[in-house]
């Protein structure tokens, strides 16, 4: 039976050509924040390691589904080929995504009756409010003496 | 058994001599006529009594050990299924090195580009279509409004 090894987004996963390596950078563990909305981001991976023992199957048809707060932002049909390999692995980038509200961002591929999926929050974050010339702090010179910004 | 020219063998030789790096041996060798034959070799118990036969050897050439390294790499990336485990490759001074390496290339991965939503949208967001792709190529949805 199919099983899902490992899954996670990050901002980029790098596959090296001559030793088949990954390298995820970013990678979205702690959700994504957001000062403002609609949010742009360049770009979203998303990377599925999967297992299958020899007797199964080794061609899956497969789903992918991104949504955002319920809603759904993009939908591929993604074909599984283990090949005579027992492992598989699948890579979505998304590139050029808006994220138009706060909510819960949901990764997904399913595939032979198994879902590998992956939430993360989208939220909100406050920044600090603006500092007056006049409230702040003193300056130190040069010299070591405080000086009054001007 | 493949049969190899005197200009393949030097070539073999060479490209044990020269490589300095287990990747490097690799890539080249994978790369020649002699293991990608291998590959689709029938045979594989033929396979595993040469590298048997070349590794059990004293006196051993750059020629002989290139020919062991291209047996090991078409083991592991045999048609048929990982054979390296049938032979006993810690012979090679590189032998595990290069075992590995051929696994990790045999590690099948499926990439898909798609085209996330960029346009601005007034109300919730649905998919519209995607277009069908042959193995390992691009896809690309354009997203709509509802």
């Amino acid at each position: 039976m199919l099983a899902v090894r490992l899954k996670f987004p990050a901002e980029n996963v790098i596959i090296d050509q001559q030793t088949q390596e990954v390298a995820a950078i970013g990678i979205i563990a702690q959700g994504v924040k957001a000062v403002a909305f609609p949010l742009f981001v360049r770009r979203l991976c998303y990377l599925v390691f999967w297992d299958r023992l020899p007797e199964d199957a080794k061609d899956y048809d497969g789903t992918f589904a991104l949504r955002l707060a319920g809603n759904q932002i993009a939908e591929v049909a993604i074909p599984l080929n283990f090949g005579n390999d027992v492992t598989h692995r699948t890579l979505v980038r998304i590139e050029g995504l808006l994220l138009p509200e706060a909510g819960i961002l949901e990764f997904s591929i399913v595939a032979g009756g198994v879902t590998a999926n992956y939430s993360v929050e989208v939220r909100t974050v406050q920044l600090a409010d603006p500092v007056s010339p006049q409230s702040a702090a003193p300056v130190p010179s040069e010299t070591g003496n405080t000086q009054q910004p001007h | 058994m493949i049969i190899l020219s005197r200009q393949e063998l030097r070539e073999i030789g060479a490209i044990h001599l020269l490589a300095n790096t287990p990747p490097s041996l690799v890539e080249a060798l994978n790369k020649t006529r002699f293991v990608t034959s291998l590959k689709t070799f029938p045979r594989v118990q033929v396979l595993i009594d040469d590298f048997d036969r070349l590794t059990s050897r004293t006196g051993r050439s750059s020629i002989s050990l290139g020919i062991a390294y291209g047996i090991l790499i078409a083991l592991t990336l045999h048609s048929e299924a990982d054979s390296s485990t049938r032979v006993c490759f810690s012979r090679l001074s590189w032998g595990e090195d290069v075992v590995e390496i051929a696994r990790s290339m045999r590690e099948s991965t499926r990439v898909v580009v798609v085209q996330g939503n960029t346009t601005i949208p007034h109300h919730s967001l649905s998919p519209s279509w995607s277009t069908g792709t042959a193995s390992g190529s691009t896809l690309v949805i354009p997203a709509t409004r509802s």
